[in-house]
């Protein structure tokens, strides 16, 4: 039972998810799936459009706004440190622990450099690690040696508690009791400490017992509070819940009621947990619950998470329930109490070719700009009206200041919606919202990236190449599409031009969604992408199979642009890999010009390139065709001096 | 009859041609990673694989190494094979000392039931030196019974020359997430790297690797159904 409990600390106490492994490539979000763009704008009510994927953290705040509940200031802050609150130190160092701080600074003590503060669990079966000593252990420690410090067996006290933090990691050390009777109090607790830290529940609880019925010492009044967590640690659930509850009732023991009261509801949730999760549902739709909500929606999602159904139904699950898995069954609910909640969820199911009902679609259209609930049901709207009712409605929203993530969308959709090359241009481009944009920058997402590198023909990429309609660092990137396309889609290439893609690593043919490659434009990178791949495998991010997105439709497109754009996308499919090509072109080019000075620097560039180039079968062959002819026909060029190597 | 006994030939030369040892002999053949999600494999057949698990990352910063432990709790079968993953992660260029830093990988390998240890760590072209050193140096320090094995980036195993040598008994080349366009190869020149692979159930391949010992990545916390899928397919392919 005691694995349980450390267990359940640690599912409480961490991250669900840490990074796993690299390389990390910067990959561009247009539309963050998992929560708002800004969680302090949206716990003050201010949402772009509301997704079902949002992590149910971020769907109780949007159902309290929606029913017309809302956040007031104190609760706003109470959540303020969003699903995932703070994440937790790996050890602890004189920097953040103020024990440690205070303990280095007396005279005569050595120093110690830190402490690890986590314990792992030893058991055939199971592994895990949990936050053994958490940080008020350490500012007690540090309050209670201002205390003894000018006492004779201080330095006694301190080797002590050294001994009692160092079974925080591991090992069972225990202090022995002294024969000072001025010290004993104190280092009953220090005994009884060092027992909970290592483990030994049953015994601390008997010492903390013994010290709460010692009055003369100090620590009589936490020692029933900290009997019990010893309950809660050795997994007594409905022991620890019987003693917290006296606590709580004992006004003696004011000082300790809301740490108990905190307590409590932790073992509620695990002794409890249907009735429990009904109870935390009905609090976090109530308003000025500043007091309980952080906990309550932590203990919420939990049992959310562990699939428990509450004893009694409650709109708040049910809604979520409802809203995370598509909407179905919400219009129902939605003429049944036309609330704002069921509106949305009740959108969210309804279909364009289904009609959606004009009851709905009407009651969408009456929502008002400064309700919570606007831009997402002006979103469904979008996406339910007819094409130019759609096409005006986008437009219009398009003028109000929203979230960037909600403008992308809205962008995606005005974007669907083109009439002509010119609206698709219009829309292209998207503001990215992950870690890794820079202000003002502006970027393709896959929408736009797909149909400028397959759908549209040479001839309209190139005008987008010089439209300004799209930002200045998007035209510079299709410009370089442009001119490459031209160069391989061409009868015979310029050598001209083979020399300088030899020289610009980076280069390709296909128009890139994101970030693109994570160097800078000709910086050679070490993951063999510095010249493309065989079969045209752009655009360039890599998606899980199960989020990839159908090629858009383009419908702007004529039968023409399709067709030229076809044949130009059947050749790009059949070219070779790039340093192949680069290969194929360059010992070409100097069986028929020899003494071109430019030819040992080519050769020795091909060679370069099916190191740092994307390979395939032939490019070993490649490689060495250009090895050998420059060492056979041109050994004493730097050029050849340069090149010990042929790579495949 | 000549043709008969030529394939008879090519059989015996085929079955009494030299292969090459298991670097981790007694292991299971294939072993699931479990990465920092709360994973319950009391599923796992203990005979069937093993589970290398992510125990620990130590992060490199400012030329001090700090421990992250793993935070979330693994179960397994009793008797299941394990294996401790150490991810190693630099913050900036000041690298700690080689010793710190393999103090506390080696650390992992004192874990309780744990029979071989693997360093994940993508080094930079800059710190190969670093990391050559690193494992040198772990080497000596973690028991010679306990055997070290490393993951590998697929280039460090198809074009590059560096790791041959590495005081480790095998290196998996990761077939998953890998760079833009690439493509995974079904064999590695290497020594190193020719034992075993890392492939993704997420990701299928489109050729099966040729490595006898496969690790499986599941982005998500395995589940019975995911085990049994993966074991089928690997099955198919040896």
């Amino acid at each position: 039972m005691a694995l349980r409990i450390v267990i359940a600390l640690l599912i409480l106490a961490v991250p669900l998810e840490l990074p796993g492994c690299g390389p990390f490539l910067p990959e561009a979000v247009f539309d963050a799936k998992g929560g708002p763009d800004r969680s302090t704008a949206f716990n003050l009510g201010q949402f772009g459009i509301l997704l079902p994927s949002y992590t149910r953290h971020y769907l109780v705040i949007a159902y309290r706004y929606l029913s017309g509940v809302g956040l007031n200031e104190a609760e706003a802050q109470a959540i303020s440190g969003g699903p995932r609150g703070a994440i937790l130190a790996f050890t602890s160092d004189e920097s953040d622990n103020p024990w440690l701080a205070a303990r280095n600074k007396v005279p005569g003590v050595a120093p110690i450099q830190r402490i690890d503060t986590y314990r792992q669990v030893q058991k055939d079966g199971f592994y895990g690690t949990y936050v053994n000593c958490n940080d008020d252990a350490f500012r007690t420690a540090a309050s209670t040696l201002e205390r003894l410090l000018a006492k004779p067996y201080a330095p006694d006290w301190i080797a002590a508690q050294d001994m009692v933090f160092a079974d925080c990691a591991q090992g069972a050390a225990i202090p022995s009791p002294t024969s000072d009777p001025q010290l004993r109090p104190d280092r009953a607790y220090q005994i009884a400490s060092a027992r909970f830290y290592s483990e030994q529940y049953d015994g601390a609880r008997q010492d903390f017992q013994a010290i709460a019925a010692d009055s003369s010492s100090p620590w009589h009044e936490i020692a029933p509070y900290l009997a019990a967590r010893c309950l809660i640690r050795a997994g007594k659930w409905p022991e620890a819940e019987k003693e917290l509850q006296s606590i709580v009732d004992n006004p003696k023991l004011a000082r300790w009621h809301a740490s108990a009261d905190g307590l409590l509801r932790f073992v509620w949730v695990r002794l409890h947990p249907r009735g429990r999760m009904h109870e935390l549902a009905l609090a976090l739709a109530r308003p000025n619950s500043q007091a309980t909500i952080a906990q309550d929606l932590i203990d919420y999602r939990k049992l959310f998470d562990q699939d428990v159904k509450p004893d009694l139904g409650d709109d708040l699950t049910d809604w979520i329930i409802c809203y995370q898995a598509g909407g179905q069954g919400a219009l129902e609910k939605w003429r049944a109490n036309h609330s704002l909640p069921w509106l949305v969820a009740a959108l969210q199911y309804a279909s364009f070719e289904g009609s959606a009902a004009p009851d709905l679609l009407a009651a969408a259209a009456a929502v008002k700009p400064e309700s919570p609930a606007y831009l997402t049901v002006n979103f469904q709207r979008v996406r339910l009206l007819p094409p130019d009712d759609a096409r005006s409605l986008t437009d219009q929203l398009l003028k109000l200041e929203m979230p960037v993530s909600t403008r992308n969308q809205f962008r995606a959709e005005r974007l669907r919606m083109a009439r002509d090359f010119e609206e698709f241009l219009r829309y292209a481009a998207r503001t990215p919202v992950d870690s890794d944009a820079k202000p003002g920058m502006e970027l393709l997402d896959g929408d736009s990236a797909i149909v400028l590198d397959r759908a549209v023909p040479l001839t309209l990429l190139r005008q987008a190449s010089i439209s300004p309609l799209l930002p200045e660092e998007i035209r510079k990137e299709l410009q370089r599409v442009v001119a490459i396309r031209n160069l391989v889609l061409a009868q015979s290439p310029n050598f001209d031009d083979v020399f300088h893609l030899l020289h610009t690593p980076g280069d390709a043919p296909f128009v890139r969604a994101g970030y693109g490659r994570p160097y800078q434009p000709g910086e050679l990178g070490m993951l063999q992408d510095s010249w493309w791949c065989a079969g045209a495998t752009g655009p360039v991010r890599w998606v899980p199979p199960d989020q990839q997105q159908p090629e858009p439709a383009a419908n702007f497109l004529s039968a023409a642009n399709r067709e030229e754009a076809a044949a130009e996308w059947r050749k790009l499919a059949a070219l070779p890999a790039a340093p192949d090509w680069l290969g194929a072109q360059a010992v070409a080019y100097a069986h028929d010009h020899p003494d071109d000075p430019r030819i040992p620097e080519s050769l020795y560039l091909v060679v370069r390139a099916t190191r740092y180039g994307c390979a395939d079968a032939q490019t070993g062959d490649a490689s060495k065709r250009a090895f050998d002819l420059l060492h056979r026909r041109y050994p004493n060029t730097e050029w050849a001096k340069k090149t010990p190597y042929w790579y495949k | 009859m000549k043709t008969l006994a030529l394939i008879a030939g090519m059989v015996a030369i085929a079955m009494l041609w030299p292969r090459p040892a298991d670097p981790l002999p007694g292991l299971p053949s294939v072993f699931l990673w479990a990465w920092e999600v709360p994973e319950n494999l009391q599923f796992l057949d203990p005979h069937a694989a093993g589970v290398a698990f992510l125990a620990r990352t130590v992060c490199l910063r400012d030329g001090t190494v700090s421990v992250r432990p793993r935070l979330q709790p693994l179960r397994y079968a009793p008797g299941t094979v394990l294996m401790a993953v150490v991810r190693v992660e630099p913050q900036d260029s000041n690298l700690p000392s080689v010793d710190a830093a393999s103090t506390a990988i080696a650390e992992a390998a004192a874990i309780p039931h744990v029979r071989a240890l693997q360093v994940d760590f993508d080094a930079t072209l800059s710190q190969r030196t670093y990391y050559r050193d690193l494992l040198a140096n772990l080497r000596r320090r973690v028991p010679q019974a306990t055997p070290i094995s490393m993951t590998a980036l697929t280039s460090w195993c198809r074009s590059d020359g560096w790791i041959a040598g590495l005081p480790v008994v095998e290196a998996v080349p990761m077939l998953f997430r890998m760079g833009p366009g690439e493509r995974p190869a079904r064999t590695f020149r290497p020594e190193l790297c020719q034992s075993s692979a890392g492939v993704s159930v997420d990701e299928p391949l489109r050729e099966p690797p040729s490595a006898a010992r496969l690790y499986i990545f599941n982005p998500r916390p395995w589940t019975e159904a995911t085990y049994r899928a993966a074991l089928r397919e690997v099955r198919r392919w040896h």
